[in-house]
């Protein structure tokens, strides 16, 4: 439990409180962290894990592909390492996956950087069902414009699916052999398509990044700086504007003051010493999973159910993107494990709520490349192995660079029994208490994750592919952690209000996707990233408030 | 050979490697697994990953023991698939172990990558080459189309 007044007889202060504490140095706490210092507000980030260096990536080891399965697996049980705390997966058939370090889980990501619909905030409006958000798409277009043009977005206007925009800052990835066959089948189809967003680099953007090479394997992070992970995004710039970044320091909860106002936190540093840093205010950026941990860690006298959690909600309405994969075999030669891996075209033909489909809401395809020599011999996505024995070579020689895949992506509703709590006796490295995750998949999810494969093969079929393999419910694939300190007007039924600002606590805020709503069926971080930018200006323009 | 090994014993290193070169035989003039050093690299993978070892030991053991009193290197090159049937369906677990670590093995091999195209390591900072430019002018159809999002 906190104590209301930090350990400070025994444990070391550092010096000076901070205006604004940042926990966690991923995509949300990166655009925070810089927003606010280019305000001139004192900002210091706390953050678990290191920095990635360029010979940190497994890339130039001939063993690369097969670091996939140990330290730079998606999923921190797999990786183990001492900055990733382990989460107890028994009670859900999606593994929660993130990557702890300067840059956070964008480290690992694929950069597929489409925006959320108009639509998506109006979900109980709309259909009925969720709940709306307190705030709708337009009060997020300007940080939706202002993060495109910081990150650097290869894309091109003029889609119909989506409302109009500024431009995209770079142009959208090149034309390859995976994206003609794809176009050829979406043609035949008549269904919509567009180049996906990516955040990457297209085209010369920024200091000290490079161009993508098309190198292929981005999911084990990119040592050329060209996927805009925060890492190479807002870190170098908000450390040149003044913000401090303190690495290897795993926050064990937000401490508070006899008020009730967040005062700082508790971390252990480098050499596993617990020192207090105070602040003014305090913005959660752990990512869906890491934040209603460390809120429902942070019990004290004054909040006995977890910091911010008088609803009860702290660690409620878990979302996932439950997704299936759906690959297709071709005759000729795609090379489809060169370029990026996520990002090529996308399809929103189904995006919207079409009830005659048997499920509400709707989902989307992102239609890429695949992999290397080895991960196609274990499976590739759809976990179909090339057979050992005498038929191997042959089988091989079929899949190798002659397949195309797609990620069928749903959309999840918010259910209370989805949760994140504390497990009862699992510990991280510190000892501080990991987080249990119970999860079932609705029927509606379901219902959609069928639609939305049979989908993707009738496509691949069309595209001409001779065989299709699938995954439905692939189980690691807990890429996007939503909703488990929802936004809302009505503090007993959510943790923060429109701004992200706790409603039981005035300075503690949360920026990452465990304040939305509702999850679309799409990628959410170009959402999550414009929703912390949108927070920070909102502290910007009242931080002497807040600090009172 | 035997010096170098890590964790297998030359007896283990004999049996992997024929073991190895049933899971993936050679192709035309190119060695299977075993015979294009596999199984010295899974002696390696073995020496730095405890949490596989159990499984492929095992998985080893119920080959040899499934081949007969005489075990699995005296036994017909011919019938050694028939063994492996006969462990894949005893011990589907251990056995798919063996066979990730085969492909890990195989697949990491620089000369192996080589043969079939690859560089061993990941084509950095070359890179592969620049596909074209996007076409807008393929959009054409798409852009036709009725807006799909929906005003709220
Ligand atoms: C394999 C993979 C592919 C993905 N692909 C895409 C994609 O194509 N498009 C997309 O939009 N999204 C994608 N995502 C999701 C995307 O990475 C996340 O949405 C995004 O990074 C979330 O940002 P965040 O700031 O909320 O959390 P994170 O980026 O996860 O950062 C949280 C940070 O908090 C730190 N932290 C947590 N707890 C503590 C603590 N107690 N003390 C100190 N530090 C702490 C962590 O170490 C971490 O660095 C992908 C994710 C993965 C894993």
């Amino acid at each position: 439990m906190s104590r209301l007044v930090p350990e400070s007889s025994e444990m070391p202060q550092d010096p000076d409180a901070t205006d604004v504490l940042i926990i966690g140095a991923g995509a949300s706490g990166a655009a925070v962290a810089w927003s606010l210092a280019r305000a001139g507000i004192g900002v210091t980030c706390l953050e678990q894990g290191g920095w990635l260096d360029r010979t940190d990536y497994p890339h130039e080891l001939p063993d690369w592909e097969m670091h996939r399965q140990t330290d730079f697996s998606n999923d921190p049980n797999v990786r183990g390492r001492p900055e990733d705390y382990p989460l107890n997966n028994a009670d859900t058939p999606i593994a929660p996956l993130m990557f702890n370090a300067v840059g956070g889980s964008t480290i690992h990501w694929a950069g597929h950087f489409p925006r959320f619909r108009p639509s998506d905030f109006r979900v109980r409006t709309l259909d009925g069902v969720a709940d709306d958000w307190p705030i709708v798409y337009e009060d997020l277009e300007p940080f939706y414009e202002e993060n495109d043009l910081n990150v650097g977005v290869a894309g091109l206007n003029g889609d119909p699916a989506n409302p109009p925009r500024g431009p995209r800052p770079l142009p959208p990835v090149a034309l390859d052999p995976a994206a003609y066959v794809f176009i050829d089948g979406l043609e035949k189809l008549g269904w919509h398509w567009w180049p996906a967003d990516g955040a990457l680099l297209t085209a010369p953007y920024g200091d000290g990044r490079h161009v993508c090479n098309r190198c292929g394997p981005c999911d084990l992070g990119c040592p050329n700086g060209a996927m805009s992970s925060a890492h190479v995004t807002y870190w170098p710039k908000a450390l040149d504007l003044g913000a401090r970044l303190v690495t290897h320091a795993r926050v064990r909860e937000i401490t508070v003051d006899a008020r009730g106002r967040a005062s700082g936190a508790v971390y252990y540093d480098r050499d596993g010493v617990a020192r207090h840093q105070a602040a003014r205010a305090v913005v959660m950026a752990c990512n869906g999973v890491g934040t209603p941990r460390l809120l429902l860690n942070s019990a004290s006298a004054l909040f006995p159910e977890g910091l911010a959690n008088s609803s009860g909600y702290v660690g409620r309405n878990l979302m996932f993107h439950p997704i299936g994969f759906v690959s297709g075999e071709f005759e000729e030669d795609l090379v489809g494990y060169q370029g990026p891996l996520g990002v090529l075209l996308q399809c929103q033909e189904f995006y919207e709520t079409d009830l005659s489909r048997g499920f509400v809401r709707g989902c989307q395809m992102q239609l890429h490349h695949d992999f290397g020599p080895l991960t196609t011999a274990l499976g590739g996505f759809t976990a179909h192995r090339v057979p050992w024995g005498a038929d191997h070579h042959r089988v091989l020689r079929k899949r190798l660079g002659r397949t195309l895949s797609i990620t069928a992506m749903t959309e999840d509703l918010p259910e209370l029994h989805n949760r994140v709590t504390l497990d009862d006796t699992l510990t991280d490295s510190h000892g501080i208490p990991a987080p249990k995750i119970s999860y079932t998949l609705s029927d509606n999810t379901r219902r959609a994750i069928d639609f939305v494969v049979a989908r993707a093969r009738e496509l691949l079929e069309t595209c001409g592919a001779h065989e299709v393999r699938e995954l439905p419910c692939v189980p690691e694939s807990g890429w996007h952690l939503m909703g488990t300190a929802r936004m809302g007007n009505d503090p007993e039924t959510s943790v923060v209000d429109r701004w992200g600002r706790a409603h039981d606590v005035p300075n503690l805020f949360v920026v990452d996707a465990s304040l939305f709503v509702t999850g679309a069926p799409v990628n959410p971080t170009s959402t999550i990233q414009a929703l912390a930018l949108r927070t920070a200006s909102w502290i910007g323009a009242h931080h002497r408030e807040i600090a009172a | 050979m035997n010096a170098e090994l890590r964790f297998l014993t030359g007896e283990q290193l004999r049996l992997a490697t024929a073991v190895l070169d049933v899971i993936i035989p050679p192709d035309g003039e190119r060695p299977g697994a075993g015979g294009a050093g596999g199984a010295e690299r899974l002696d390696a993978i073995l020496a730095e990953r405890p949490d596989v070892r159990r499984p492929v030991l095992d998985a080893l053991r119920a080959i040899d023991i499934a081949a007969g009193p005489c075990g699995f290197l005296a036994h017909d090159p011919a019938a050694r698939p028939d063994v492996l049937r006969t462990v894949e369906a005893a011990q589907p677990e251990a056995f798919t172990a063996l066979v990730t670590q085969t492909y890990n093995a195989h697949y990491t091999c620089p000369k192996v990558r080589r043969a079939l195209g690859f560089t061993p390591e990941n084509p950095q900072p070359e890179g592969y080459t620049q596909a074209r430019p996007f076409d807008p002018a393929l959009l054409e159809g798409v852009r036709t189309r009725n807006r799909t999002w929906r005003r709220v």
